[in-house]
């Protein structure tokens, strides 16, 4: 028996799932709180954690992990220096150092202008001792590679720097964008580095010398070597392990899956086994990239999203909260004062047109960060003295200082990061019902009889129709999601929020009623979706899974993705020759070549690309490779009058490598298929 | 003389193709006070709106719409330079080319006197223009619409290649770009990337003014 070890390393918890990978099974898991100073800590209690005999027979060990995407979000990294050719950037990511010399191609793939050799190599010697890694780009690389490749030869000559060039990282146009990655790359290098180091700690104290893996954000994985090069590609690999770990836990192909978690709930799409990517390139720390990544719409709602009682009314907001009883657990003292403010619900407390100032009683606010001088009022600064220790509500801080509730600027405050608001969630509402327990449910319960009681509501009736506002939201978020993915559009107007209305109501109006139907599972994931799931997927008529080790799925989802490596090329007809077989020109990672045919120029493709990306897959650690070619021949239509048929415009040729880890091949000829399901 | 009375006239003079008559209009309607953007859109953009719509429904024929055009173009002389420079900056600007290696304009000048028509500062860059040209106005000139014209098939790739520059250079998304010319379809424009294809010029700024 194989067994594969997956590690996902996330912003709050560490997972580790140890997997039978030929029968599809989790054999073992366990939970354990990350901890960012030492990574491997986190790693080692959650492995430590499974309680198991280690080492057993592992096959390989993989890693998922949002370490990349928080890194940049968060402006982490090392110091690099970048080399445009041929074109300035536009300076929208800050560089540390930075050189514009002259050369470039142009669309053909001709030289625009000679390389500057000696420009060249004196901005290298300038950045030497002073950058930890070098990014290159030059205008139109994917079309021909050269200056960018001389770039790199001539950096490797005068410095032992990592050297990153665009044309590796992205075959698209865009060279902005491709700048971007191959900075962001850049910076990564180290920080992937440090994870992977501290992963193999782990893995040499318990003994186990099986091959690292690391996910991608497109959903594939690929070799510690790799991944040390092109670390720009774990970026969303958290929620590209999500929707793999989906499909394995579930064996569904076709699938919605919707992860809820503290404070977001992520929407995703299997169709046929793949997750659909990002075309134009993830967008990281809002800025555009050419990285493949898993295509993901993030909702605001989660466990922690604030519940307000306001004006009689009950809203549910995309703001964060801590819920009452993960704060008990921490101050229990407050517990009393929720109490008490439940049992006095017509207090007069100041309600408010604005949510995000509206007052409750039981929400309390403890501080989390200095302020900078200067930056805020007198007031705001005792208040912040005030709940430095311990958390207090507004009202309760406000009569300490003698002033009005409203004098206290929360959303200022709140907006800078200064404090942390506790307060009614839907996870306290679950803890209140005895749905969920993994908390002290005394909190929760008197959070809601303080909600109830303001909107004059029996306790019960409360719940039940705070947790129907819930489902109602997210099976919103599900439909929007689904109406982007048909449509492109996420702007709903008056008449389609009706129809969301009649459907999500499943009540008639006037003359007509609307139901909308699914054709495709909801897949579950996260712990509070046993809760709310259902009721939405009946909404929808759909089908519901909700896979048994779920919050281990991005452990899983590690585990069992494929080696894929992919590689795109451009064939372009030569000028103004319309034959049915014309002269063409071949523009790809391995260079510009021109053929006679485009039968030879295709046949070369396949050949030598299949060729190229078979190497790199087996260099990633891939065994039993298979690969493939997608041939998508651009043609179009003449207007009228210039003769039927079509002309072609380009073919786009997309090579694909795929395999699974040397250590699983084994396994997959005995029971799986090419992407790691169970034969039936 | 009453402002509607000379909106009327003005629009006829457009339309019978009379740029003389145009051009007094025009003189008399500044000399009555009335806003040169209101003449213009008023008086010389319903002419030009009404042949438009003639020719779109074969109902006139080329030469008329040029003889309209250059009655049009008679009266915008006089009005533009009359309007104020705090009307003028909120003009979307446009630029029309004929692609390298063809000549072939009388397409491209109809969309640029129905784009001048319909508001927009419009840059004629001309026939036969390299896409270096297009890109580099586009760039350097903020340019918010780009319409490109060809006649003749061998020439159909340069749209293509100045889309690519574009997204390359990255102001493709800054921008719509549509596209003319028989041998263009709908099916082409959305395999090179263009935003939109159009048979004639006065549907094709119908549809700019939606976006």
């Amino acid at each position: 028996m194989v067994f594969g070890l997956g590690i996902d390393t996330g912003g709050t918890y560490t997972d580790a799932v140890l997997m039978d990978v030929s029968g599809g099974r989790v054999v073992a898991k366990a939970k354990a709180l990350t901890t960012r100073d030492d990574l491997s800590a986190g790693i080692a209690n959650a492995v430590g954690g499974m309680r198991i005999e280690l080492p057993c027979d592992i096959g390989m060990v993989s890693l998922s992990s949002t370490l990349a995407t928080n890194s940049i979000v968060e402006g982490k990294g090392c110091s690099v220096g970048l080399i445009s050719i041929g074109r300035e950037f536009d300076r929208s990511i800050p560089v540390d150092m930075y050189a514009c010399v002259s050369g470039g191609h142009t669309l053909s793939g001709a030289e625009a202008e000679p390389l500057d050799e000696q420009h060249l190599r004196d901005s290298i010697l300038s950045m030497r001792d002073r950058v930890d890694g070098i990014a290159i780009t030059s205008y139109l690389s994917v079309r021909n590679p050269d200056h960018e490749n001389r770039a790199r030869a001539a950096a490797g000559k005068l410095t032992d720097i990592p050297t990153v060039c665009g044309h590796e990282l992205s075959s698209s146009l865009g060279f902005n964008e491709r700048a971007v990655t191959s900075v962001m790359n850049a910076r990564l290098i180290p920080v992937i580095r440090e994870l992977m180091d501290s992963v193999k700690k782990v893995m040499e104290d318990r003994g186990i010398s099986a091959p690292l893996m690391v996910m991608r954000g497109d959903g594939s994985i690929m070799s510690e070597e790799v991944a040390a090069e092109r670390p720009i590609e774990t970026i969303l690999s958290g929620p590209a392990a999500s929707l793999v770990g989906a499909k394995a836990l579930t064996g569904r192909e076709n699938a919605i899956v919707m992860d809820m978690g503290g404070t977001t709930t992520d929407i995703g799409i299997l169709r046929n086994g793949r997750p659909r990517l990002e075309k134009e390139g993830a967008i990281i720390g809002g800025r555009r990239t050419r990285v493949m990544a898993v295509e993901v719409s993030t909702s605001g709602i989660g466990g922690d999203s604030r519940i307000v009682v306001n004006g009689g009314k009950f809203v549910l907001t995309p703001m964060r909260a801590m819920p009452l009883c993960i704060a008990a657990g921490r101050w229990p003292q407050i517990i009393k004062r929720i109490k008490a403010a439940a049992d006095a619900p017509g207090r007069n407390t100041p309600e408010s047109l604005d949510i995000s100032r509206a007052v409750q009683d039981i929400e309390f606010f403890v501080k989390i960060k200095e302020p900078k001088d200067g930056s805020i009022t007198e007031t705001d600064r005792k208040f912040l003295d005030i709940i430095s220790g311990e958390p207090f509500s507004v009202s309760e801080a406000a009569d300490i200082l003698g002033i009005h509730p409203y004098m206290i600027n929360i959303p200022k405050l709140e907006k800078q990061g200064m404090i942390q608001r506790i307060g009614l969630t839907p996870t306290d509402i679950l803890h209140a019902d005895g749905s969920y327990r993994e908390f002290n449910p005394e909190p929760s319960v008197c959070g809601a009889d303080y909600a109830c009681g303001r909107m004059e509501m029996a306790r019960d009736e409360f719940l039940t129709m705070a947790k129907a506002e819930v489902v109602d939201r997210i099976s919103e978020e599900l439909l929007k999601k689904l109406f982007l993915e048909e449509t492109g559009s996420s702007s709903l107007d008056e008449v389609s929020m009706d129809l969301i209305r009649k459907s999500m109501s499943g009540r008639d109006g006037l003359d007509y009623g609307c139901r909308i139907t699914l054709n495709k599972p909801i897949v579950g994931i996260g712990a509070p979706v046993s809760a709310y799931f259902p009721a939405m997927a009946k909404k929808f008529g759909a089908e519901l899974l909700l896979p048994v080790h779920s919050e281990v799925g991005n452990a899983v989802g590690a585990v069992t993705g494929s080696i894929i490596e992919t590689m795109e090329a451009l064939i372009k007809p030569a000028a103004g020759d319309t034959n049915e077989d014309p002269k063409c020109t071949v523009f790809s990672v391995l260079g510009k070549t021109d053929f006679e045919t485009l039968t030879e120029a295709l046949a070369y493709v396949k050949e030598e690309g299949g060729l190229f990306v078979y190497e790199k897959a087996v260099r990633a650690g891939a065994d039993h490779v298979r690969v493939s070619a997608d041939v998508k021949h651009k043609k179009y239509e003449l207007g009228t009058g210039y003769g039927a048929g079509s002309v072609l415009l380009e073919t786009n040729v997309k090579i694909t490598a795929a395999g699974k880890p040397k250590q699983f091949a084994v396994a997959i000829e005995n029971g799986e298929d090419e992407y790691g399901r169970r034969k039936s | 003389m009453k402002k509607e009375k000379i909106f009327e006239d003005m629009g006829a003079a457009v339309v019978s193709g009379k740029a003389d008559r145009s051009k007094a209009l025009a003189e008399t309607a500044l000399k009555e006070g009335i806003e040169a953007v209101e003449a213009i859109n008023e008086g010389l953009v319903k002419g030009m709106a009404v042949i438009g719509d003639r020719y779109a429904a074969h109902e006139v024929y080329l030469p008329q719409v040029l003889m309209a055009a250059n009655a049009m173009y008679a009266g915008l002389n006089i009005l533009l330079p009359a309007i104020p420079a705090t009307q003028s900056v909120d003009r979307k600007k446009a630029a029309v080319a004929v692609v390298e290696g063809d000549v072939h304009d009388i397409g491209k000048n109809i969309v640029k006197t129905m784009l001048t028509a319909g508001g927009f500062q419009v840059f004629d860059l001309g026939k036969d223009v390299p896409v270096d040209t297009m890109v580099k106005t586009a760039e350097n000139e903020k340019i918010r619409v780009l319409a490109m014209s060809t006649l003749m098939t061998p020439t159909m790739d340069c749209m293509k290649a100045t889309i690519d520059e574009l997204t390359e250079g990255g102001y493709r998304s800054k921008l719509i770009v549509t596209i003319g010319g028989p041998p263009t379809s709908p099916s082409f424009a959305e395999e090179i990337g263009a935003d939109h294809r159009d048979a004639n010029a006065q549907d094709c700024v119908n549809w700019l003014k939606g976006v």
